[in-house]
């Protein structure tokens, strides 16, 4: 089973992030740590540089949003089609995940290092988030926006005398949460709707409709 | 005295006035539901500014405000502008788009 709204996201954010090393005269390859909320020292190290992610807001999409049923022959992965079946299952609802994107560092050239980086992952409003769906059957890619850029640097005072260099990032990821009907029925499968054969002539009244 | 309206420009002008006094209300109550100080909750506002709304603030209060929204070396973001302008946008539209045309409709006679 994978992650459900929200958590799936932050996991892929997360994970788009890993992986980055910055170098310098003393060390060629630095790994950049990735955390949820800046770092407490009295919990774990603060080693610089590392970058931060924080959600700040989500946000109903209700510009996108539309309503109804979606059908889908391969019931989202989890069985094999087959002729003449397909299940169907409630729209998504639409939201928009906004969040911060910090990089801390101490030295000029890996704060350059991580512009670099960062602007490569997220470019722009062309940047795409590859998210798991809930039952880890496929994958979907969300649209990314970079909805503000932000530099942060403090020299004096605020950090002990000591230079940190902070570049803030505000990204949108475009989401939908799955309703908890359609969980619920993909828990276990429960409704069928089987294709009207091609010779039905049965049609229904304009007041069974309505 | 009511001041005399010539084009949509002005009516629109005239409702974004109006709705910029409402949404300063708004968001210095989102700023202090968020945890922001009542001092710096109290200095936002929002203005009308080349057709748009914007929020202002005294730049005296610049580091204490850009500390809190996006976060200092000790303590988390506590994002109010940015959340504030995600919904301001939609806010505007119904405004400018709903009032607006009513007001064209039924007080100018256009149609």
């Amino acid at each position: 089973m994978g992650n459900p709204f929200i958590v799936a996201e932050d996991l892929a954010l997360k994970s788009l992030l890993q992986g980055m090393v910055v170098g310098d005269e003393k060390t060629a390859e630095r790994p950049v740590k990735v955390w949820f909320g800046y770092p407490d020292v009295e919990l774990r190290a603060q080693e610089f540089p590392f970058i931060t992610i924080d959600l700040i807001d989500v946000v109903p999409a209700s510009d996108r949003q539309t309503s109804g049923k979606m059908s889908d022959p391969d019931y989202r992965g989890t069985v094999a089609p087959e002729a003449g079946i397909t299940y169907v299952f409630d729209i998504p609802v639409a939201y928009d995940l906004v969040y911060q994107v910090t990089t801390y560092a101490r030295n000029p050239r890996h704060d350059r290092a991580l512009l670099y980086q960062m602007f490569n992952k997220f470019p722009s409003k062309f940047g795409k988030l590859a998210v798991p769906n809930q039952i880890g059957t496929e994958i979907g890619y969300r649209s990314m926006f970079v909805d503000g850029f932000v530099k942060r640097d403090a020299v004096d005072g605020e950090t002990g005398n000591r230079r940190t260099l902070r570049n803030v990032y505000t990204v949108r990821v475009i989401s939908e949460m799955t309703p908890a009907v359609a969980a619920q029925r993909l828990a276990s499968v429960e409704t069928i709707v089987i294709n009207i054969p091609e010779n039905n002539t049965y049609i229904p009244s304009v007041y069974e409709i309505l | 005295m009511q001041n005399e309206i010539n084009s949509s420009d002005e009516l629109a002008s005239m409702y974004a006035r109006s709705a910029a006094k409402e949404l300063t209300l708004e968001l210095r109550d989102t700023a202090v539901a968020a945890g922001w100080p009542a001092d710096v909750a109290s200095s936002l506002s929002v203005v009308l500014e080349g057709g748009s709304l914007n929020i202002d603030y005294p730049e005296s209060m610049d580091q204490r405000i850009q500390d809190l929204e996006y976060g200092s070396f000790e303590k988390p973001p506590k994002s109010v502008m940015r959340k504030f302008m995600y919904r301001t946008e939609k806010v505007t539209s119904e405004i400018l788009g709903g009032e607006v045309l009513d007001s064209i409709i039924m007080e100018a006679e256009v149609f």
